[in-house]
């Protein structure tokens, strides 16, 4: 029997075993709960061990406290360059989406520190100002970008099923606060 | 009567310790982050398009264009330029410790210890979260500051 469950419903569901609320680092390291941030950010078991201290004591360790820093920053409210076209895009923009357009996927581009070349997360909305960030790499090991973008989309699949992610009509319907379009 | 106790979070420097490189890293991010939403906060308020801040500043429209897009590793002397150039500012320094839970224990006159659990909180003042015993201290406390910015969906 087909079961209509909504995205809220099936992230409910999956709360605290395949996706979890994403809380900054300092309330982590206290353990105490922080239930009311700017933006609510939902993250994969994959992203979320990504970014759980501690940190490797290496390069790629700086660059996954990077990625923490910017999960942290976007719950928290922290102004974001947002780019809509995914053909044409400033290198630096730190929220993009990401093609075909019409499946409403986007990536979190983490380009610091800047000798490197960064870190890539994809994911969708799952409602205004509640972002799911499913998959995560680092940008050097993508060689075919579209194959990227394709295993988020599976992955939303099968966290959602056919429940498609949140769709809105202009950019302050995806994100209301503290964002440039570039 | 209430006493307070701070404890320190795994982060803390302690000593000739070497701190992580990693965590040293995370919190570099932040600052740039900060530092960034100053600038563009006050550069959205100023109505200023990035050709005049730059005729003020004596830079280019590219270079603004560039500082503007995101955090960077700015030199202390490129922040005070941007904040004075938009509108005049200086930034304001404010040491924040958000690695430390703060618990005040208020003693009742049978001497009962009472954890007040609104207290539990980490210091988030530079973030303007400040909550619990700071509450009133602070304009922007952390509940009413989160309300209001998601409160724009319905704006």
């Amino acid at each position: 029997m087909l079961t209509y469950m909504s995205r809220q419903a099936i992230i409910q569901k999956h709360l605290g075993t395949r996706l979890f609320k994403h809380k900054s680092l300092a309330f982590q390291a206290l353990g105490i709960s922080q239930d009311d941030t700017a933006r609510i950010l939902y993250v994969s078991a994959d992203v979320d061990a990504a970014v759980m201290y501690p940190f490797p004591e290496t390069p790629e360790g700086e660059r996954l406290a990077e990625f923490r820093a910017r999960l942290d920053d976007f719950i928290e409210g922290a102004e974001l360059s947002v780019a809509e076209n995914p053909c044409d895009k400033p290198f630096d923009a730190m929220f993009a989406r990401v093609r075909p357009v019409e499946k409403e996927f986007w990536s979190i581009r983490v380009t610091d520190p800047d000798d490197t070349p960064g870190i890539r997360s994809f994911g969708a909305f799952s409602d205004t100002n509640e972002f799911v960030a499913l998959t995560w790499e680092m940008r050097e090991d993508i060689s075919v970008f579209d194959e990227e973008v394709e295993a988020a989309i599976a992955a939303w699949s099968d966290y959602f099923g056919s429940e498609p992610p949140y769709r809105g009509d202009n950019l302050n319907e995806y994100l209301t606060n503290n964002i440039r379009t570039v | 009567m209430s006493t307070s106790q701070t404890t320190f979070g795994p982060f803390e420097p302690v000593g000739s310790d070497k701190i992580s490189i990693a965590i040293l890293s995370y919190v570099c991010a932040r600052n740039r982050q900060r530092q960034f939403d100053l600038v563009v906060r006050e550069f959205k308020k100023s109505g200023l398009s990035q050709k005049e801040l730059a005729d003020r500043i004596g830079s280019t429209a590219d270079v603004i264009s560039r500082v503007l897009a995101r955090p960077r590793n700015w030199e202390a002397d490129t922040f005070a330029r941007l904040m004075f150039g938009i509108s005049g500012a200086m930034p304001v320094y404010q040491a924040d410790y958000p690695f430390r839970r703060q618990v005040v224990e208020t003693i009742d006159f049978q001497n009962k210890p009472q954890k007040n659990q609104e207290d539990v909180k980490p210091d988030l003042t530079t973030l303007g979260l400040v909550v619990g015993s700071k509450k009133e201290q602070h304009p922007k406390n952390g509940l009413d500051w989160a309300s209001q910015f998601r409160a724009g969906r319905a704006a």
